[in-house]
């Protein structure tokens, strides 16, 4: 049992959460035309073994999306966030 | 309903459904919390900043159950009108309300929903929302001996049923 840290409600236990898949991916630029960077895109993932970013939502506490750093290998967690706030910081780095 | 019943360890604890009153869920954006203070601020209350203390005045509590929302419960309707920047939803028949009351209603609790209801980790005047039997629920703690649990109206018979027939087992 994975026990996940929500910045918002605290520690709690896996079965509150669903998993939403690779918070690392990023969506190409809605002008790109390449077939191929769509379907990399929609369809292919790493299984990485090691130190990675997932996307995991709080569906029974606060509702709120999380990417959490979670080894794969040992399931150790090291660190989660408010997926907004990340984003929010990667716009302003972008800007 | 009531139901009383008693745990395994022999405390008692009675379950109860009582007027929820009503439910109001203010939601909003990025500029929500200063518009739902400035609206909660109208009625006599503020926004908390902390997702886990309850605010109470008079009849009125509030719970600020994520970082863009707050619940709102009453026992009149409240006058808040949506707006650009804020959206009012009436959520009274969309819960009903518990209240467990005894020297056992924590050790209930801590049998059916994994979160420590001791003092310590749950003192008195917070809240948490959380799983009961995989369905989504907010506890609140006004009292030692006390707590209120929302729950989806149309979940109402099958999780009073998963609580009294765990009081029924234990006896």
């Amino acid at each position: 049992m994975l026990r996940i840290h929500c910045p918002v409600c605290g520690l709690r236990d896996e079965t509150e959460f669903t998993y939403g898949g690779d918070a690392t991916m990023r969506r190409p630029d809605m002008t790109e035309s390449d077939p191929k960077a769509w379907v990399d895109y929609v369809f292919i993932r790493d299984n990485p073994r090691g130190p990675h970013k997932e996307y995991w939502h709080h569906v029974t506490g606060c509702r709120q999306w999380l990417i959490v750093k979670r080894d794969t290998l040992t399931h150790e967690i090291s660190g989660s966030y408010l997926a907004r706030e990340v984003a929010d910081l990667a716009d302003e780095v972008a800007a | 309903m009531p139901a009383h019943g008693v745990t395994s360890d022999g405390a008692a604890v009675v379950i109860n459904e009582t007027n929820l009153g009503f439910l109001t869920q203010l939601a909003g954006w990025a500029r929500f919390s200063e518009v739902a203070d400035a609206a909660l601020r109208a009625q006599s209350l503020s926004l908390s900043e902390n997702f886990r203390v309850t605010v109470r005045r008079g009849m009125v509590t509030a719970w600020r159950i994520a970082p863009d929302r707050v619940l709102i419960r009453s026992d009149v309707k409240l006058s808040l009108e949506s707006s650009d920047d804020l959206a009012v939803l009436d959520l009274s028949e969309a819960r009903v309300c518990l209240t467990l009351e005894g020297a056992g209603a924590a050790g209930l609790l801590s049998r059916v929903i994994a979160l420590d209801f001791s003092e310590a980790a749950f003192p008195v005047g917070t809240f948490a929302q959380t799983a009961l039997h995989h369905v989504g629920v907010l506890v609140d703690r006004p009292g030692r001996d006390q707590f209120t649990i929302l729950i989806p109206t149309t979940w109402t018979t099958s999780l009073i049923g998963l609580l009294t027939d765990h009081l029924a087992r234990a006896a």
